[in-house]
């Protein structure tokens, strides 16, 4: 506690022989994170708690509070795999605070804190720490930093739904990328982005064209992670487009990529709820009941992943409701609207309201569903401009009127 | 180790004649159809059917006749006489004709066989139970005691309340750090498994899926015990059950068979974790240690250890200077020991480390610097023990102590302490079991693989007063 409350000059000094022993753990895991393979990232998995702990008090000494943020950087691909991002935003934090001489580790602390702070969905965070990450990046004059940094911001402001922004950036990475070369890892993200947002904007042909080419990169740099998340963004294009049939092949796809690699149950999550909603799009209720149900919500709930435990508790609701499981839906529903109101997503809560409201419409309370319809219509109109948000709106008041008529 | 005594001999044999007098019944009751041996417990899971009453007659007759046929070689008409009085069904008088003696002499023949082959079925079930003991007994992390002190009025309590089939189902055993509550649930766990009364004994250390190796919530720490208790009792299929399932699998298999479930160290309040254990429970039986005792609201029994009586004190502060080869302790008289009980009270690891310091330091002196501890609370006693056994610690070990702070709660291997230490291989071990021998090192892990850690009164003695370490804010966002 005290180190977050007393000024570093308050605090006694930590006697040499510790400090010596906290400069040789910082050495040997800045050493074992530099392996970012499977295997690696699996063996550091094992021993994290005396990883965590190192860095925790590498970065309370002055004396080794630079080299630590090493450390904690590069344990960002274990980390942002095995979903530990909560616990290490405060740490990115002081290792932000931590690397005073080296600008360029700044930048990279920055945009990784960023990056964790969106999974963790603190968009108002994530987004003021790329624009220090952006105000870096100009100070030193790199055009690749200013790149990544645009990237970061435009799939920020994408998860925000401020397609604007989130164009902006995309464009603007794109436009920097011009002759920059050993830049298609950038190239493919900011594409990804921009079809994405493309998407949400009902633009699916220039969605399908920009992640088709997100792809293709993809599988050049032979990244097979990165390749499955891309599959996934594609596969929405197309289940959106109603092509069923090549979504599921993507998703069969990046499903197979990631079993392939044991280590990525948040990942696997992720492609199993759209696997679920597409399921869902072509009214095949079992299956997607069965695609749901193999997430591991306990996992989701422990790793604190609110955002897919709440897409996954949603999905199974409404797949219980369309089977005629009204009673039980409604649990899941319910629960839905609590984890998206912690998370803060309002659509996706007007959303699983409209889902509840019909839950209970079918178990004859007409009065209470009328009013969750009441309160999902009105939350939807604050987003004219987003497709998804039009599209539930227009439902939902439809069904709110229908009950209102036969009630009357 | 413990012996069985639920289970008794003249009980068994009485039982054995009623069940060869119900050969031919279907089903029939807990005492004619052995319910309480494992041999038959054990047959009747290798049958398909098992827990049908013709089934369960068949496993306890299958039983008796393996009885039979080991009795046979030794006393061959006494093995007939069984055969032909209970798997045939014969009268007195019929087995008489066919062997041509009196009827008495079969009744006396048949008592003789009776009593000889409830000693093999006795032997039998003795020698499954100890291997089904040892099997379990594996199962659990090894125990870091080799005698125990003043707790066999606790332990005598706590097996009576975990082995009776009521209240309390669960159970929390509180105490101060140090106090001795894991060795005693080691202990107690491995007396009541003895008994058989539970179905299966399960020790967890529910593992959080987190960094720093805490639980966010309560709720996480319910989902990762249900998780490793589907692990435990379904360990081919758990990890494809869905959460859902998986609860509902748990629950319907300690409500339909007794288990004993052993959670230690459970941190901070449990007493919304608490209220959750008591609806699993039932015939299930929960026993958790805990620091903290747990609020009203839990539904739990809670036992406190307090600390060790000057008599159990005398006795641990002999055995463990005998054990850790502290010779000064030889000449030591009861009032010596008296002594040093008075100054530092009865905390069994605050005694330890006291006891460790009498291969270098006086008495005198060590109970002078104690009398000064002894003026503040007891942190300030606790901080004067450990000082003066710093005092006389070696170089070494005095090296790798201090980098300890470095190692987690989860403890670490060998290689990394002398990372952090800046010993060599040479100075590692000695280094170890210096601070072994002064208790101010724990090994945990199993027998292919130990890791090593200090206790939390160590880890606060260190940090304040001889690295300065100070806490660190580790909290996670929400």
């Amino acid at each position: 506690m005290i180190a977050a409350q007393l000024p570093v000059a308050q605090l006694p000094a930590a006697s040499p022989r510790f400090v010596q022993s906290t400069r040789a753990a910082v050495a040997y895991w800045r050493q074992r994170t530099q392996e970012t393979n499977d295997n690696a990232i699996r063996r550091l998995d094992i021993e994290r708690q005396n990883l965590f702990q190192a860095v925790q008090i590498g970065l309370a000494l002055p004396q080794t509070g630079e080299d630590t943020a090493v450390v904690a950087l590069q344990a960002f691909d274990l980390i942002e795999r095995r979903g530990y991002w909560g616990e290490w935003i405060p740490v990115l934090k002081k290792a932000v605070a931590c690397a005073r001489e080296s600008l360029p580790l700044r930048f990279d602390l920055l945009s990784r804190l960023g990056q964790l702070q969106r999974f963790a969905q603190k968009l108002p965070a994530a987004i003021e720490t790329h624009h220090k990450a952006e105000t870096l990046a100009r100070q030193l004059g790199d055009k690749r930093i200013l790149v990544i940094a645009y990237c970061d911001l435009g799939e920020d402001y994408l998860r925000h739904h401020d397609y604007d922004a989130a164009e902006e950036y995309g464009r603007a990475a794109l436009t920097e990328l011009d002759g920059l070369e050993d830049m298609a890892y950038w190239k493919a993200h900011a594409l990804s982005t921009l079809g994405t947002k493309a998407r949400h904007r009902g633009n699916l042909a220039a969605a399908e064209e920009m992640l088709s080419q997100a792809v293709a990169i993809r599988r050049e740099l032979n990244q097979p992670l990165l390749l499955a998340r891309t599959l996934n963004n594609f596969a929405l294009v197309l289940q959106t487009a109603n092509k069923f049939d090549q979504a599921l092949q993507c998703y069969e796809e990046a499903s197979e990529l990631l079993t392939a690699a044991p280590y990525y149950e948040l990942d696997k999550a992720i492609i199993q709820i759209n696997l679920g909603a597409l399921y869902s799009r072509r009214e095949q209720w079992d299956k997607t009941e069965a695609a749901l149900r193999q997430i591991n919500l306990a996992c989701l709930g422990q790793s604190n992943k609110l955002y897919l435990e709440a897409a996954a508790t949603q999905s199974l609701g409404n797949a219980l409701l369309k089977q005629g499981q009204a009673k039980e839906a409604s649990v899941y529903v319910q629960r839905a609207v609590a984890l998206w109101q912690i998370v803060d997503e309002k659509i996706e809560v007007a959303n699983s309201l409209g889902t509840w409201g019909e839950a209970l419409a079918a178990q004859g309370q007409a009065t209470e569903a009328i009013s969750l319809y009441q309160r999902a219509t009105a939350s939807l109109k604050n987003y004219p401009d987003d497709a998804r948000a039009q599209s539930l709106l227009a439902e939902f008041k439809l069904k709110r009127q229908q009950l209102i008529t036969q009630n009357e | 180790m413990t012996a069985f005594t639920l289970f008794s001999r003249e009980q068994l044999a009485k039982n054995i004649h009623k069940a060869l007098r119900a050969w031919r019944s279907i089903g029939g009751n807990p005492e004619d159809l052995l319910e309480s041996l494992q041999l038959v417990q054990t047959r009747r899971a290798a049958l398909a059917g098992g827990d049908s009453p013709s089934r369960k007659r068949l496993a306890t007759n299958a039983v008796l006749l393996e009885g039979i046929e080991t009795l046979e070689p030794h006393d061959q008409t006494g093995a007939q006489v069984l055969r032909l009085r209970f798997p045939e069904n014969d009268t007195i008088t019929a087995v008489a004709n066919k062997l041509n003696v009196s009827e008495h002499t079969v009744s006396r023949m048949q008592k003789a066989a009776i009593t000889q082959l409830s000693q093999i079925i006795y032997d039998r079930e003795m020698a499954l139970r100890e291997q089904r003991a040892q099997e379990w007994e594996a199962h659990l992390p090894p125990a870091e005691y080799t005698q125990l002190f003043g707790i066999s009025d606790a332990q005598a309590q706590l097996t009576a309340h975990l082995l009776a089939p009521k209240i309390p189902w669960v159970i929390a055993l509180v105490g101060l750090g140090g106090i001795g509550k894991t060795a005693l649930a080691d202990a107690v766990t491995r007396r009541v498994i003895r008994e058989f009364v539970f179905d299966k004994a399960i020790w967890l250390r529910a593992e959080p899926r987190t960094m720093n190796g805490r639980f966010l919530s309560y709720e996480h720490t319910y989902d990762a015990i249900i998780s490793e208790l589907a692990q435990k009792l379904f360990p081919q299929t758990a990890a494809s059950l869905p959460p859902d399932q998986r609860l509902v699998q748990v629950r319907q298999a300690l409500k339909v068979r007794p288990h004993l479930i052993v959670i230690d160290n459970l941190e901070t309040d449990a007493s919304h974790l608490l209220a959750h254990l008591n609806d699993l429970a039932d015939p299930s039986k929960f026993l958790l240690t805990s620091r903290a005792r747990p609020g009203k609201q839990a539904r739990t029994f809670n036992f406190s250890l307090n600390e060790l009586s000057l008599s159990d004190a005398l006795s641990l502060i002999r055995h463990h200077a005998q054990e850790i080869g502290i010779t000064a302790m030889t000449g030591a008289n009861d009032d010596d020991i008296t002594a040093i009980y008075n100054a530092v009270g009865g905390n069994p690891l605050a005694l330890k480390l006291v006891v460790s310091q009498l291969d270098v330091l006086p008495l005198p002196q060590i109970l002078a610097d104690l009398e000064q501890g002894r003026q503040g609370p007891i942190e300030d006693l606790y901080k004067h023990i450990y000082w003066q056994t710093w005092q006389i610690l070696s170089r070494e070990a005095r090296d790798l102590l201090q980098a300890m702070p470095l190692v987690s709660e989860s403890g670490a291997q060998p290689d990394y302490l002398q990372t952090i230490s800046g010993l060599s291989a040479g100075q590692l071990w000695p280094a170890i079991q210096e601070l072994r021998r002064r208790s101010l090192l724990e090994v945990r892990g199993t027998l292919q693989e130990k890791q090593y850690g200090i206790h939390r009164l160590t880890e606060t003695f260190l940090r304040t007063e001889i690295i300065h370490l100070p806490e660190i804010n580790g909290d996670d966002e929400p």
